[in-house]
C-alpha cells in the first residue's frame, strides 16, 4: 500500500531536526512489525544522517522523495520548505504510518542528485537496509508481495510435491 | 459568514535557520563536486556549525561563511564564500535557489586526493562566543579570480550569496 508523508522543513525546523523527525517516523513505523527491530532502524537512519541532512538542507527532498519499501508498505517522504513549512508542520502526521505490521524486510532508498551522489553512496555502502539506487516502483513491489503470499494450488496434488 | 486568517511572522530566527540550512546543503553539494567527502562535516553540522551560525546570523554579527580547500601541496584553492547581507526589510519572501545555482557548479573541478577543507567565519564586529569555535586566519584571495554565483537563499532581514575564488 502506497503512503506518503510530508514533513515540515526549513525554516520551521533546522535540517538536523527535519532529518531527526524523518528518522523517528521511519523507526516508529517499521517498529510496528514484529519482524523488524526498531533500534536497528534507528541505527541505520543515524548512519544515513550525513546524507539525509544534506538532502534536506539542499532542498532535494522537496521533489525527490526518500522511499521506504517494507512490503506491503511503500512509503514516500518529502519535505516542505519556505512559508508552507509552517502550515505543513501544523498538519503533518507523525504517527506511525499504517501498513508495516506484516513487513519482514525493509529498505530505505535515498535520492542521489549530482553533487550529493558520492555522499549518498558513502553512507549506504555495505548496508542491507539502505540504497542509493532508484526504488522499485510500487506496482513491482505489489506484484512481488502478491506472489510471495500466493499459495500454489498445484501443490495440493501429491504428484506435484517435492 | 465569519472568516478568519492566520498570519505567520517570519522572524530573524526563522531566516537564520533558513540560511544556515541553505549553507549546509550548498557545502555538501560543493564538496561532492570537489571530490571531498562531507560525511564528517554533515555529521557535525547539527551540533557544531548550525547552532553557531544561526546565533551569529540572528545577532547580525556573521559577515560570511567560508570554505577553504587546502590541497596536498599546500595550495589553498578553491575558496567558497557565503556572504550575508542584512537589511531592515521584514517583508522579503523566503527563497532558496539551490537547484538553479547548482547548475553553475559544473564549473567546479575536482581537487587532488588528500585535499582537506576548513569552514571558517568572518564577522561584522563583536560576536557572541560559540562552543567549538576559535580564532583563525583567512587565506588570501587577492591573487585569485572571483566567480559570483548569485543569491542562494533569502528571507526577512537577511540574504545569503555564494562566490568562488579560483585561479
Amino acid at each position: 500500500m502506497a503512503r506518503h508523508r510530508a514533513i515540515a522543513g526549513s525554516p520551521a525546523r533546522t535540517a538536523g531536526e527535519t532529518w531527526a523527525t524523518i528518522s523517528t517516523l521511519v523507526a516508529d513505523t517499521l517498529g510496528k512489525s514484529s519482524s523488524i527491530t526498531e533500534s536497528v532502524v534507528t541505527t541505520v537512519m543515524n548512519d544515513l544522517s550525513p546524507a539525509g541532512l544534506a538532502l534536506v538542507a539542499s532542498g532535494h527532498l522537496q521533489k525527490h522523495p526518500l522511499t521506504v519499501v517494507a512490503e506491503p508498505l511503500y512509503l514516500t517522504i518529502t519535505t516542505v520548505e519556505g512559508e508552507e513549512a509552517f502550515s505543513a508542520m501544523d498538519e503533518e502526521n507523525l504517527s506511525p504510518v499504517p501498513g508495516a505490521t506484516t513487513a519482514t524486510t525493509w529498505k530505505v532508498y535515498l535520492p542521489s542528485p549530482v553533487g550529493l551522489s558520492d555522499l549518498v553512496a558513502e553512507v549506504v555502502a555495505g548496508s542491507e537496509h539502505a540504497s542509493a539506487a532508484s526504488p522499485p516502483s510500487e506496482s513491482v513491489t505489489k506484484e512481488a508481495s502478491a506472489s510471495n503470499g500466493a499459495f500454489d494450488l498445484r501443490r495440493l496434488d501429491p504428484k506435484n510435491r517435492d | 459568514m465569519p472568516t478568519s486568517t492566520a498570519t505567520r511572522v517570519v522572524t530573524r530566527a526563522h531566516t537564520a535557520t533558513h540560511l544556515s540550512n541553505a549553507v549546509a546543503g550548498a557545502i555538501a553539494d560543493i564538496l561532492g563536486r570537489l571530490g571531498i567527502s562531507s560525511r564528517q562535516l554533515m555529521a557535525d553540522w547539527p551540533r557544531l556549525h548550525d547552532p553557531a551560525i544561526r546565533a551569529w546570523m540572528e545577532e547580525g554579527s556573521l559577515a560570511a561563511i567560508r570554505v577553504e580547500c587546502t590541497q596536498p601541496g599546500g595550495k589553498i584553492e578553491p575558496i567558497f564564500e557565503f556572504p550575508i547581507d542584512y537589511f531592515d526589510d521584514g517583508s522579503v519572501e523566503l527563497s532558496h535557489r539551490h537547484v538553479a545555482i547548482a547548475r553553475q557548479w559544473v564549473k567546479i573541478n575536482r581537487v587532488p586526493a588528500g585535499s582537506a577543507v576548513a569552514v571558517k567565519c568572518q564577522y561584522t564586529g563583536t560576536h557572541t562566543p560559540q562552543s567549538g569555535w576559535g580564532s583563525c586566519d583567512m587565506a588570501p584571495t587577492s591573487h585569485l579570480n572571483r566567480v559570483n554565483f548569485g543569491t542562494l537563499a533569502a528571507g526577512p532581514y537577511a540574504s545569503l550569496a555564494v562566490r568562488m575564488y579560483t585561479s
